[in-house]
């Protein structure tokens, strides 16, 4: 909030707009620049208008975003850039404009819809930032685009080919929109962080009990403030338990207790910092290259990147591809001790523990009962059975 | 301490005070803001009715993104409380959730006297006894009850702690 007044002080108050004229009734184009006061409306725009080209203000309906706007808009909620397009179209009969009391409740949440509810993570300003949604041509990526239905959820915004659009540009049959987030103070663009919103009710994070005015809300309406989520996705990554959840990959929960909503879009894991996200991004990939059956981890203590083993040349032997050591995968040894009697570590290991199941990581019991949760792989398994943890490992196995 | 105590202990130690769990009382230490001094009135529905435990809590540095420290002082023979006074309870480790609070884990601990869950025994023997022979499993932790944890309620009440007890019976042998 605080950003957008600064925006709209530190601009000069009046600037000039490019304005893109389509006009219907007499099929031709032109490009016109406009100075504008931030304080104006709409209206005066196309009264503006109407002076230089003769075309009354009436008959042309200005597009913004893919839509049109109410006449009573005021030019500086559009957050606008000197690089920023605005169409006006003029209808073919030149048919006066519907009014706005007509028109009043669906224009009138058109333009609150533009003017960035919407929460992004901005790389340039390091920071969550208040975002603007722009609305472009997926063929030719003009902005002189009407959209033909308005998006009703998220979806419809991040994936592609969910919006019809009529493109004034290229005209062509059949395309659709594309929405891009821009940072509403240095107008970058950046990924739309979906589960953040602003506190409308001034509920209480769920965690300190603070009533913030941007919150994390995975859908559930738990919501928690941004420092506690912060702190929350800080102490998750120190042991790095975060939850595999496919197709969002390594995530985390709410922490409400007993809600299952999960964070689905790890943009918002930026908020830990960066040298913490690259952290995540490198164990979450390490981790995922482990789930699967031909991963392996770099036994080498200088280096331990995990990779994908060649299953066609197997002779039970890998190469660490980042620093070339090469060792038996089974007992990760250099020269091999699979076929050894008389290695005592390895004696050892053997007797003092189990492999996991699925990931074969060896694990000590050293107390507690026999229901084991894999810290590296996350499987429950039964200490007893060396097998998936079972009702019958729950009433005949724990005390084993 | 080191550091200043977070707003949000602050406001849970007041809410314990103020507002207080029927037969769960909490208070933080005078010298020690992070160490709170429990009771627990035994369920009645429970083995452990007509008993008072006494517990610590402490609350770690990383509070609330870790779980608080809760142990049994009095003696307790229950499946999930090993000999320690340790507790076995899903939300004191890998179910811990930053939105828990003291009175929610308070809560959860009354609620695991009134149903011990042997399928997830810290103290194995016990835990054993109580699947073998629940009759005596029961009638051993009331015994342990009138040994251990009347000596706590009659302290309680010397003390006047402020304990606000749900009505309980006296436990015949």
């Amino acid at each position: 909030m605080a950003d957008a007044h600064a925006d709209a002080d530190a601009d000069a108050n009046s600037s000039a707009i490019t304005i893109f004229i389509q006009d219907r009734k007499t099929s031709k184009r032109r490009n016109l620049i406009v100075k504008v006061k931030n304080t104006e409306n709409i209206e005066k725009l196309t009264k503006n208008v109407e002076k230089l080209t003769q075309i009354p203000s009436d008959e042309l309906e200005v597009v913004f975003c893919g839509k049109k706007l109410a006449k009573s808009t005021i030019m500086r909620d559009l957050s606008l850039t000197p690089a920023t397009q605005i169409m006006l179209l003029r209808s073919p009969n030149g048919a006066k404009q519907v009014n706005d009391v007509k028109n009043g409740i669906n224009l009138a949440t058109d333009s609150s819809s533009i003017l960035g509810s919407f929460y992004m993570w901005c790389k340039k300003c390091d920071k969550v930032k208040r975002g603007k949604l722009r609305v472009y041509c997926q063929k030719c990526t003009s902005t002189a685009v009407l959209v033909k239905a308005e998006p009703q959820n998220w979806t419809d915004v991040l994936k592609s080919k969910r919006i019809p659009v009529t493109c004034e540009n290229c005209q062509s049959e059949g395309v659709f929109a594309e929405f891009k987030f821009k940072c509403l103070k240095c107008n970058d663009l950046g990924a739309a962080l979906t589960h953040i919103r602003g506190n409308w009710q001034l509920a209480e994070c769920c965690i300190c009990d603070a009533k913030e005015p941007i919150v994390m809300d995975l859908g559930c309406n738990h919501i928690t403030c941004l420092a506690c989520f912060k702190k929350y996705l800080l102490s998750t990554l120190e042991t790095f338990a975060f939850i595999n959840h496919p197709p969002y990959g390594f995530t985390l929960g709410c922490p409400f207790p007993g809600c299952n909503r999960v964070v689905q879009d790890v943009h918002h894991f930026h908020l830990m910092g960066h040298s913490e996200y690259d952290e995540y991004q490198r164990k979450a990939t390490e981790k995922l290259i482990l789930i699967n059956d031909e991963g392996v981890t770099c036994p080498n203590v200088k280096c331990g990147q995990s990779f994908f083993w060649a299953p066609y040349d197997d002779d039970g032997r890998s190469q660490c591809p980042d620093c070339f050591y090469s060792f038996c995968r089974k007992c990760t040894e250099r020269e091999c001790i699979c076929h050894r009697q008389d290695d005592l570590t390895k004696s050892t290991i053997e007797a003092t523990t189990r492999k996991c199941p699925k990931c074969s990581v060896s694990t000590e019991r050293n107390g507690g009962c026999a229901h084991i949760h894999c810290t590296s792989c996350g499987m429950d398994w039964c200490f007893k059975c060396v097998a998936e943890w079972k009702e019958e490992c729950q009433w005949d196995h724990w005390f084993h | 301490m080191a550091s200043s105590l977070p707003r949000r202990i602050l406001k849970e130690t007041q809410r314990l005070a103020a507002d207080p769990v029927p037969g769960i009382s909490a208070n933080a230490d005078e010298s020690n803001a992070r160490y709170f001094h429990v009771m627990i009135a035994g369920p009645e529905d429970s083995p452990f009715a007509g008993g008072v435990f006494k517990l610590e809590l402490f609350l770690p540095e990383e509070y609330p993104m870790a779980a608080p420290k809760v142990r049994f002082m009095t003696k307790i023979y229950h499946p999930n409380i090993d000999k320690l006074g340790r507790i076995c309870l899903d939300i004191l480790k890998d179910k811990w959730s930053p939105a828990l609070q003291i009175r929610t884990v308070l809560l959860s601990i009354q609620a695991l006297l009134s149903a011990p869950n042997p399928e997830d025994p810290l103290a194995t023997d016990v835990a054993e006894q109580w699947k073998a022979n629940e009759a005596e499993a029961i009638k051993t932790a009331k015994q342990w009850t009138l040994a251990y944890a009347r000596k706590s309620l009659k302290k309680a009440l010397l003390h006047q702690h402020c304990l606000v007890l749900a009505p309980t019976k006296i436990i015949e042998t």
